[in-house]
């Protein structure tokens, strides 16, 4: 008969009236806990009443319009549920539930966690860890469909005694005996540990943290400004995160998977963390990072891509755990964690404030600031030339400097090295074509590299020089004289001649020697191993029969040949072209050169003395022709 | 040539040897040979820069193909068609008309602002095809086979061959016969017996 649960009077009456009253009452069974927890993302499959019903309780006062039972959701007289008549709220049979890996415990503890069931629940491990339980107090009905979302399976507490449930019917009553239950406890955080983390495609991200060394943040940043991203960095230092590892002592080994040896004494090891955002665009909305720089940043093994999690949570980029991530940043106890499957997981600490990622990039040389005013002191500082003080009323000469500019049809003609690029030169060089040709003017802490014909190739050492002629003055690629000199003026002020090699460089200008260039095998060639002269035995005869002979000059010559042989004999006349060669080119003639390299097959320094040689007449016959004109 | 001319093209000869076509072309020009130049640049994939040289050398309509056809800039083709003048006076009038219409036609569909059906032009290649008094002009051919094919009109290209072989132009069926086997996968045979007087005619594969 109808009854008035609610005190509030109402009643309808009529045919319908059992299940309109049913519905009107205060709703119970699973939809309860929904309501309870105010959120609407739940996904437990046992709701399936709800998308069909209003949010609203009904008891709220609205009345139902009066549908055939057919489409109302059977709600009414549930079959399985195990409440008595009269009760509204099923209760809660102390039920535990086993999984076979701890991904699943996790979404499992996921589900209850949103359901906000989590508090009463605990987490065991089986002693063997191949099983994981959770014990916690579930209506059968909800633990049921639970436990086969997440592939588990459930039992319920009998007695004593842990009965496993058929999954339909009643509730199981005994269960076998001898049966193995839950072990030892563990946390959310072990179970997190155990899990590890899974892909998930990445979508829209607009804040990313990329954990790098400082040699690679510079260049992070300035392609983040070069794409319009905003960067923000500061020093961090990162501890292990979940204790040290098994068999290492504790903390010395720093963090597992990270490098071992940039820990220090403490464990730590020092990194950099620069925060990308993407920012606004004009119209105020929020960009999105490229995704192609995201994927390169993450496929490169020097750096650990990060999204922000939470607060004090970061996570692999394309990586999460089958907790949610706004619970796990709630696990977080001091720092800020990093979960990574590789190099591996720890924590953060920083003190500093981070600052603005602009200060990293370097905007351009030193550039000091002066007074506006000229100093009037500066009118006859002789500009070199030795021909004394300027005439008066002549403007004061601009200082000859060494500027950056363009060069692009340079190429590489010597390379300046210091004292330690010598040592690494011979690997670099060892096996190369440059190995045959190359000569090296060897000068008190720096060296000249040369070939006949240009070097033509770039080498990691050192600094790359292009000729800028007339005869052996080099300055370095990517930078000219400022003021532009003519090319007599530069053969006056520099005096480069077949003798002397000028180099210019921004800070200082040097002079080699060119009359002791050494070829640059001798780096490392040392001298040879004995060599046995075979002679075979009549000549040896011969020769010291010969000793006792009136005409020793002759014999000793003949003597100091024979032992002399040895390899490299056949290339003399090879080395003697380039040699002539490079003569040539010092001097000034480079048509000469060039052909010579032409007839010995070497086309492509040919073709190259033949360009400069090209453009010395083009500066040449442009100052004559303007002579001609005047 | 003057003195740093030379040099130049003894350097691009020795790049060319070399195998750095890029910096043989870039040679050849600083030395004043522009149709070396241009080829080189054609080679290398640099239209832009072949145009301009064989502009400088004085094949001023070829420029106009190249920037059309191949660089996809039809503007640029019909600024230097404009500023081209008359043609060499090598090929005659009539087929320099021809050739400045088949590049118009080009730009036009480039432009995407063509009319239905076949462009017109095709007809005119055809009659000179076809015509022996008309003097052969293999480039005019290549360029209006580009040009049908570019309509997306196979039909058209199939017409023009015909027309060529029509006209005993020299070798027309062999680059029919390529033509089709690359295009539509296989060799499609011309009618025998439409071609009266062809000496070693078409073999039946």
């Amino acid at each position: 008969m109808p009854t008035d649960p609610n005190g509030d009077g109402r009643r309808v009456p009529g045919l319908l009236s059992a299940h309109m009253e049913i519905v009107e009452a205060p709703v119970a069974g699973p939809l309860d806990e929904v309501l309870r927890d105010g959120r609407a993302d739940v996904a437990a499959p046992s709701e399936q009443a709800a998308p069909a019903r209003p949010a609203a309780p009904a008891s709220a006062g609205v009345t139902w319009p009066a549908a055939p039972p057919a489409t109302r959701p059977d709600v009414a007289t549930p079959p399985d549920r195990e409440t008595s008549p009269g009760t509204e709220t099923p209760r809660d049979l102390p039920s535990a539930v086993r999984f076979a890996s701890a991904a699943a415990t996790l979404m499992f503890a996921a589900q209850l966690i949103r359901l906000g069931r989590d508090a009463g629940a605990g987490y065991f491990t089986d002693p063997d860890q191949q099983h994981w339980w959770v014990r916690v107090g579930l209506p059968l009905r909800l633990g049921r469909e639970l436990a086969a979302l997440a592939h588990g399976e459930l039992h319920v507490e009998v007695d004593g005694q842990l009965a496993p449930d058929p999954g339909w019917g009643p509730p199981p009553t005994a269960g076998p005996a001898g049966m193995p239950g839950p072990g030892a406890r563990v946390t959310l955080t072990d179970l997190v540990q155990v899990a590890g983390l899974h892909e998930v495609p990445a979508r829209g991200i607009r804040e990313v943290v990329v954990i790098a060394r400082a040699e690679r943040v510079t260049g992070l940043v300035r392609r983040s400004l070069d794409l319009g991203l905003t960067t923000r960095y500061r020093l961090v230092r990162l501890t292990s995160l979940f204790g040290p590892a098994a068999g290492s002592a504790a903390g010395s080994a720093g963090l597992p998977g990270w490098p071992a040896d940039e820990a220090d004494e403490t464990g730590e090891t020092i990194r950099v963390e620069l925060s990308v955002d993407a920012g606004t665009d004009r119209n105020g909305a929020d960009r999105r990072l490229p995704p192609a720089l995201l994927g390169v940043w993450h496929r490169d093994p020097d750096l650990l891509l990060c999204r922000r999690a939470g607060t004090s949570l970061l996570m692999r980029y394309e990586r999460a755990c089958p907790l949610d991530d706004r619970h796990v940043a709630a696990l977080v106890d001091q720092g800020t964690w990093v979960l990574a499957d590789e190099p591996g997981c720890a924590r953060l600490w920083s003190d500093d404030p981070s600052a603005d990622g602009i200060g990293l990039v370097r905007i351009g040389d030193d550039r000091p600031l002066v007074d506006a005013r000229p100093d009037p002191d500066t009118r006859d500082t002789g500009s070199g030339t030795g021909s004394g003080p300027l005439p008066a009323g002549w403007p004061a000469p601009i200082p000859v400097q060494v500027r950056r500019a363009r060069t692009a049809q340079a190429s590489v003609d010597a390379m300046l090295l210091a004292d330690a690029d010598l040592t690494l030169l011979p690997m670099l060089i060892q096996g190369h074509d440059l190995a045959d040709c190359a000569v090296l003017a060897s000068g008190r802490d720096r060296h000249l590299l040369l070939a006949p014909g240009g070097l033509l190739e770039r080498i990691p050492l050192g600094i790359p020089l292009y000729c800028l002629g007339p005869g052996p003055l080099y300055l370095p690629l990517g930078f000219r004289i400022w003021p532009q000199l003519p090319p007599t003026a530069r053969r006056a002020l520099f005096e480069p001649d077949e003798e002397t090699a000028v180099v210019v460089t921004a800070d200082m200008t040097f002079e080699f020697g060119l009359t002791n260039l050494r070829p640059v095998w001798r780096l490392w060639a040392g001298p040879l191993p004995p060599v046995n002269a075979e002679l075979p035995r009549g000549t040896a005869a011969a020769l010291a029969a010969l000793d006792t002979a009136p005409d020793r000059g002759l014999v000793s010559a003949v003597r100091r040949r024979l032992s002399q042989r040895g390899p490299g004999r056949d290339d003399h006349a090879a080395r003697a072209w380039r040699e002539r060669a490079l003569d040539a080119e010092l001097r000034g003639e480079l048509v000469t050169a060039a052909e010579l390299h032409e007839q010995n097959g070497d086309h492509l320094r040919a073709a190259h003395l033949y360009e400069r040689a090209a453009r010395e007449h083009m500066s040449v016959e442009d100052a004559s022709s303007r002579e001609q004109r005047q | 040539m003057t003195e740093p001319q030379w040099l130049f093209e003894r350097a691009a000869d020795c790049y060319d040897r070399a195998g750095h076509q890029a910096d043989a072309a870039r040679c050849y020009r600083e030395s004043g040979s522009f149709s070396r130049s241009a080829d080189l640049f054609l080679g290398l994939d640099r239209y832009r820069e072949a145009a301009e040289d064989l502009a400088r050398s004085g094949r001023s309509e070829v420029a106009a193909w190249v920037l059309v056809h191949l660089a996809d800039d039809p503007g640029a083709a019909r600024a230097q068609l404009a500023s081209a003048g008359g043609s060499r006076g090598r090929a005659s009038a009539a087929l320099g008309e021809l050739r400045r219409r088949v590049i118009i036609a080009r730009c036009e569909i480039a432009e995407r602002t063509v009319s239905q059906g076949p462009p017109p032009v095709l007809a005119d290649v055809r009659t000179a095809l076809r015509d022996h008094t008309v003097p052969y002009d293999p480039v005019l051919e290549e360029w209006a086979i580009a040009l049908a094919e570019s309509a997306g009109r196979p039909d058209q290209v199939a017409l023009l061959f015909a027309a060529a072989v029509q006209g005993n132009r020299d070798q027309a069926a062999e680059r029919w016969s390529r033509w089709s086997l690359g295009a539509l996968g296989c060799d499609v045979l011309l009618p025998a017996g439409e071609v009266p007087g062809q000496s070693g005619g078409h073999g039946d594969g």
